[in-house]
């Protein structure tokens, strides 16, 4: 994933670069596409109003978009207050809300490009910011949106964390891109090769999925991407399920064999969790 | 207080009556009692086994115990499942046909018995065959504290104090010259399991088999690179019909019982005895210099 093209509506990309200039070649180059396919634009970043355009200068049409209400430009402190300030559960639905207005206003849906660096400036505000991400994994399997979070791998924590919550990745430093935890119109997704190196992405993305878990149905995960677990991140999987409301358990739907094994093997006593080869 | 018994039987009857009267004692006495024999010598006691059903466990120790490492782990769960004491255990774990290598993890294993279960109310006898090579059974005398030798118990003169085998401090033999070879640190656990794959399935390992064989292998290499200063190394071959992998670093393990008694604190010793599940011979050995373990499954 070299260049940002190519995303459509449904699509939640992890970004990450070193520094505006590539942020800026990224999301223009990604709300170029979405101009030229008919969506509303909404494009943040931690920087003045005036700065913001001058970010958007290479986008071709960026005047007369302004000009329709195609284009939107908001500074982050405006979307999102300071850090760790904003409610995750507004956020969304204001994008859900977002989403349904633009296609009221004949647009193909709603795309969103946004640096959000300053919100994840220490492993605790990445972490919890986290849990909005996977909130925003599930209003755009289900709106038609899609957004592209620009991260600076210089300065944001967390970032192997920030990557795993989002269906798509151009992180090139992690060994499988492809690993995580997220959610996809059908439901929360475990996929990739999973192993020392993402279990504390995995035990963060799992809390917050048992935090926001609903203590009257189990918590369905398609695990059928999983291309290699290991015993810490299987204990992660254990620790989420003993973590949910009892009677309630964590279910790997479509699961390779070697986890139902090590399972078994590991903690043939564990509640919370089942695995299903279907 | 632990007793850890040798039996030096030379015939199939001698072998009947001593282990059939160990058993029976330990029923009569009300102690649960757990038999981990080659199936073929399970088959041999079966009338002892009729008449004190079900109060014995059986196990076929070709299965159990094909990696030694797997037998105190087996001991212990039949410990906590069974919390009346005084218990017992017999344990054939060398028999003809063992490689030389599967033999030295037995003598490992003979000799942490008498640390594992220091102060554990258990009686542990182990028959060892006389027709085992002269080796075996001087080892077996060292390793235990008494021996039955045509029916009369005597303390064992050679006994050896510090349940250590001197086995645990020989090196492995280095892979050979054909090995595939990769050093490792965290961000490289993948190529280790590409490796690993690679080389076993060449050596016609599949499927499940390959699975966790790969599962085994990254979660050792996972200890070196959680524990240990990189690099850490991998070596992968195979030989016949035996994959074999071997993994260094420079790191110590400092208690030689590691992943054999109860999981470590937090959950976190669940790594080394799911290896031991999932292979057929699993050695290690550890000095200042480092530590080297080397895990063997075999393949087809």
């Amino acid at each position: 994933m070299g260049t940002a093209s190519g995303f459509g509506l449904g699509d939640h990309i992890c970004w990450t670069h070193r520094g505006r200039r590539e942020w800026v070649a990224a999301a223009v180059a990604y709300l170029h596409e979405g101009a030229d396919a008919g969506e509303r634009l909404l494009y943040v970043a931690d920087r003045p109003p005036q700065a913001l355009l001058d970010d958007l200068a290479g986008l071709p049409g960026r005047d007369a978009m302004l000009a329709s209400g195609q284009l939107l430009v908001l500074p982050l402190d405006r979307v999102y207050g300071g850090s760790g300030e904003f409610d995750a559960g507004v956020r969304v639905r204001e994008y859900e809300k977002m989403a349904r207005d633009a296609v009221a206003d004949g647009y193909r849906g709603f795309r969103l490009a946004a640096e959000a660096t300053s919100l994840v400036l220490d492993d605790a505000d990445a972490r919890a910011f986290a849990a909005y991400e996977l909130a925003v994994d599930r209003v755009i399997a289900a709106s038609p949106m899609s957004a592209m979070c620009g991260y600076d791998i210089r300065r944001a924590h967390e970032v192997e964390t920030l990557g795993f919550v989002h269906p798509l990745c151009n992180h090139a430093a992690a060994p499988d891109p492809g690993a995580g935890f997220y959610a996809d119109a059908g439901g929360w997704v475990l996929t990739g090769e999973l192993d020392l190196i993402n279990a504390g992405s995995l035990a963060v993305a799992l809390q917050h999925a048992v935090a926001e878990a609903d203590p009257d149905a189990d918590v369905q995960v398609d695990a059928s991407g999983l291309r290699f677990i290991d015993v810490a991140c299987a204990r992660a999987l254990v620790e989420a399920g003993a973590a949910l409301a009892p009677g309630r358990s964590l279910v790997l739907r479509r699961s390779p064999g070697v986890l139902e094994r090590l399972l078994r093997l590991g903690w043939p006593d564990a509640a919370g969790l089942a695995v299903r080869a279907r | 207080m632990t007793a850890h018994l040798a039996l030096l039987y030379a015939t199939d009857a001698e072998y009947v009556e001593a282990v059939g009267a160990f058993v029976r004692e330990g029923v009569e006495r009300g102690e649960p009692v757990l038999l981990a024999l080659p199936g073929e010598r399970l088959a041999l006691l079966r009338s002892v086994l009729d008449a004190t059903a079900p109060a014995v466990a059986t196990a076929d120790m070709r299965d159990l115990g094909r990696n030694p490492r797997r037998i105190i782990p087996a001991i212990r769960s039949f410990l906590d499942a069974h919390p009346r004491r005084p218990a017992r255990f017999v344990g054939e774990p060398i028999w003809d046909g063992r490689t030389a290598a599967e033999i030295h993890e037995a003598e490992i294993h003979e000799a942490l018995l008498n640390r594992a279960f220091a102060g554990a109310e258990v009686t542990i006898l182990c028959p060892y065959s006389t027709g085992l090579a002269d080796g075996v059974l001087a080892e077996a005398a060292a390793n235990h504290p008494g021996l039955i030798d045509a029916s009369r118990a005597r303390p064992s003169r050679e006994y050896r104090e510090g349940g250590l085998s001197p086995r645990y401090h020989e090196p492995l033999a280095r892979p050979p010259a054909g090995a595939a070879v990769i050093d490792f640190g965290l961000p490289m656990l993948g190529d280790v399991r590409r490796l690993t794959a690679r080389v076993a399935g060449e050596a016609g390992l599949r499927d499940d088999r390959l699975d966790d064989y790969v599962l085994a292998v990254n979660e050792v290499a996972t200890n070196s690179v959680r524990h240990a200063t990189p690099p850490a190394s991998l070596a992968v071959w195979h030989a016949g019909d035996l994959i074999v992998s071997q993994i260094s670093d420079g790191g110590r393990l400092a208690d030689p019982l590691v992943g054999r008694l109860a999981n470590g604190e937090g959950g976190r010793g669940r790594g080394l005895p799911l290896v031991d599940r999932l292979c057929d011979l699993v050695e290690i050995r550890s000095t200042d210099e480092g530590t080297t373990v080397q895990l063997t499954v075999r393949g087809g």
